[in-house]
């Protein structure tokens, strides 16, 4: 047992902290910055990113923990690499193809949330689908099974207007799309429970960065700002919710970590639950502080050129994104109430 | 980062959870288990071994580390078991700041529950500004003579001992003229009387001294050090850890799980809503708390840091208790004795207990977050 980041995650997060500095959106201090993904994507090469994350079928995974590290430190100063997209979403999902994906830059599309339902001109939305150049997508047949597609770049729409600013959002039509494998066995059906325990992290993970970069910056306003003649943070009206704040920033935080964790070591009924309470709770909590954010800075808090809305609107965005809390917790009860919490309890995985 | 037992730790939670499964039916729990239920659990877990993981072996503990008070709290609440002993962060006390003879002479009677402690902090002018304590402690000879009142003291009136704050030199700066006593509570001029909180109950006493004789060896740490020990306390009684909340919530959740599944009409949305967040808050404070005893054992813990596993285990006492108020319907309302109702009340003493939620979030903001003070 160690309740704490190895070493060399933290270096890990330092050079994503340090890749921040570079190609953040947010430069910490209220500013923005235009960045593009190209930018981002191109800056970030040197790291490596993509190989962090090892999602083989019908082996072990590794790097969970790792790739939580990277998208809440990504989230955290807004670099818009498609990291969550294309190397959390999509690459274990191609991973079920085999090796018929290699190579390609994948966004994923599938129906993860039921917004493309509302699209008549769209069967799914790619999201974060920066630098893709091929899509691959899940679905569910008329029998109720699942399969995986992939679809040209072709059937990819223009990109969407979308709230979050910060990344990029497009339609797919799945008409062109070819099969390219069904999702048939015992070991293809786990592979697809844990790759989505992983994206509820992901997100989960993404959400942790939103919050603590918006409070961050929230913090350093409240330290600085004056008002009646002093600094607004030594205002209780101010300083507690940031305080509330950041409790929650440090449970979803751990919560997230323990999902990754257990997306690598637990089973996949242990990894899904542990999930549903990162994300749940990481949507929740995040609405709340981002919200917060923005009053904390008063006026400035609501122009464009601050920072506090980029946080706002990702906040929002992910948290509807793979479905909010409502759902989440209720799922999460439905599974404590059928198999007992005795089934997921702690400690049921093996020794480390 | 690794929340995976190693071989010794997967062992002891082996053993934990047959000795555990082997002891039901439990003894009925609830958010406030009736001090003679939680005795006899307190001297079965001891009978065991399972008391004082991680105290030293030469004060009667088993000198594990502390990931092994973690993995306890783990299998009582998963089992639905009743929860660890509440005053176990007062032994710790006692381990950390007493001398060679205090440490032989009261941890081990404090640990075998045969010597029950009580905390003489809060005054009636004394609550959030706890270091404005009044009570007076006046050398006289070789001892000193104790006077005041105390309030909101946890089983005060069973106590044999009292760990009692006062103030002993009125001259010097408000956070250093205090002092920590141990008081045998059959001395002359003790009186307590347990008074009757908003559940009903009369869990909280006051404590009066008129003049109590405590020898200067009785002193725990440094005369004028009280504030140094007073903290010290605070931070392990803030920490879900110690006080057995966290086993007795999750014991909670086991227990709802169980009545909304035997019950499948009760499972609305509302309700599975209502507690899936009840339960999420408690999985939360579950993973926060081993993360900071982790980090205690380590040597590498802010005390600040307590502040947050507070607010934390403030918020699921809460959510934990509106939850199940919702998940159940309106029928607890019917009953003011009942476990929902009992919960309900209990749980808003979670704001205030142990330091308010608001002293927590000032001490988050200025030590955590670098706020200015106020």
């Amino acid at each position: 047992v160690r309740i704490r980041l190895t070493d060399e995650q933290s270096l890990l997060q330092a050079s994503i902290r340090a890749l921040g500095h570079k190609a953040g959106i947010s430069l910490g201090t209220g500013a923005w910055a235009d960045v593009t993904p190209d930018d981002a994507i191109d800056a970030a090469a040197p790291i490596g990113l993509g190989d962090i994350l090892q999602t083989p079928v019908g082996a072990p995974w590794s790097g969970c923990v790792e790739a939580v590290v990277v998208a809440s430190e990504l989230a955290r100063q807004l670099v818009p690499v498609p990291y969550l997209g294309s190397s959390v979403m999509a690459a274990p999902l191609a991973a079920l193809a085999g090796s018929e994906l290699a190579g390609a830059r994948v966004a994923t599309a599938s129906d993860l949330t039921g917004w493309a339902a509302s699209h008549d001109a769209a069967d799914a939305i790619a999201w974060d689908s920066a630098g893709g150049t091929s899509v691959v997508a899940l679905r569910r047949d008329s029998s109720g099974g699942l399969s995986l597609l992939q679809a040209p770049w072709s059937s990819v729409l223009p990109e969407l207007d979308a709230t979050d600013l910060t990344r990029r959002m497009r339609l797919v039509r799945l008409d062109e799309a070819r099969p390219l494998a069904p999702v048939r066995g015992e070991q293809a059906r786990e592979h697809i429970v844990r790759w989505r325990a992983l994206i509820l992290t992901g997100v989960a993970a993404d959400l942790v960065g939103v919050m603590a970069g918006a409070l961050a910056i929230a913090a350093a306003h409240a330290r600085t700002r004056r008002q009646f003649g002093r600094a607004i943070g030594s205002f209780q009206a101010v300083a507690h919710p940031l305080a509330e704040h950041h409790v929650s920033v440090q449970a979803a935080r751990i919560a997230t970590y323990y999902a990754a964790w257990t997306v690598e070591h637990g089973s996949p009924a242990q990894a899904l639950q542990a999930a549903r309470v990162a994300k749940a709770f990481a949507s929740e909590a995040s609405r709340a502080a981002t919200e917060a954010v923005v009053q904390v800075h008063g006026g400035i808090g609501f122009t464009w050129e601050h920072s506090a809305h980029l946080f706002l609107r990702r906040a929002a965005f992910d948290r509807g994104l793979l479905a909010d809390e409502r759902v989440h917790y209720r799922d999460y009860a439905a599974a404590l109430c059928s198999t007992g919490p005795g089934a997921t309890r702690p400690g049921a995985t093996g020794p480390s | 980062m690794d929340f995976g037992d190693s071989a010794e730790h997967a062992a002891f939670r082996s053993r934990v959870r047959a000795w555990i499964d082997a002891r039901r039916p439990f003894p009925a729990t609830g958010s406030e288990t009736s001090e003679a239920q939680l005795d006899e659990w307190h001297a079965a877990l001891r009978a065991e071994g399972l008391v004082g993981l991680s105290l030293p072996t030469d004060v009667g503990g088993q000198g594990l580390d502390i990931m092994y008070e973690n993995i306890l709290l783990e299998e009582l609440g998963a089992a639905g078991a009743p929860p660890i002993w509440r005053r176990g962060y007062l032994a710790r006390t006692l381990d950390r700041f007493g001398t060679a003879e205090q440490r032989i002479r009261f941890v081990p009677p404090a640990l075998a529950g045969t010597e029950k402690w009580c905390q003489g902090f809060s005054e009636p002018e004394a609550g959030s500004d706890l270091a404005s304590v009044r009570t007076r402690a006046v050398q006289d000879g070789a001892g000193y003579r104790i006077s005041g009142q105390k309030v909101w003291t946890s089983g005060g009136h069973r106590a044999d001992w009292c760990l009692l704050l006062a103030r002993t030199d009125p001259d010097a700066r408000k956070h250093a003229g205090l002092t920590c006593f141990l008081v045998d509570m059959t001395s002359t001029g003790v009186l307590a009387r347990p008074f009757r909180q908003l559940t009903g109950e009369n869990y909280f006493s006051e404590l009066f001294f008129d003049d109590v004789l405590v020898p200067a060896g009785n002193i725990l740490g440094e005369a004028g050090g009280g504030w140094r020990v007073t903290a010290a306390i605070l931070s392990l009684e803030r920490g879900p850890a110690d006080i057995g909340f966290l086993s007795d919530f999750q014991s909670a959740v086991v227990a709802t799980a169980r009545a909304l599944a035997s019950r499948p009409g009760l499972q609305t949305p509302d309700a599975m809503l209502a507690f899936g967040r009840a339960a999420a808050s408690v999985e939360l404070l579950r993973l926060r708390a081993a993360e900071s005893l982790y980090n205690r054992g380590d040597g590498d813990w802010d005390p600040a840091e307590a502040s947050v596993d507070k607010l934390l285990m403030a918020r699921a006492d809460q959510e934990l208790a509106n939850g199940l108020a919702e998940a159940f319907g309106p029928a607890w309302l019917l009953e003011s004795g009942g476990d929902v109702t009992s919960r309900y009340l209990w749980s808003r003493a979670a704001t205030i207990r142990g330091g308010t939620a608001e002293i927590q979030r000032t001490i988050v903001a200025t030590r955590l977050l670098g706020l200015p003070r106020g």
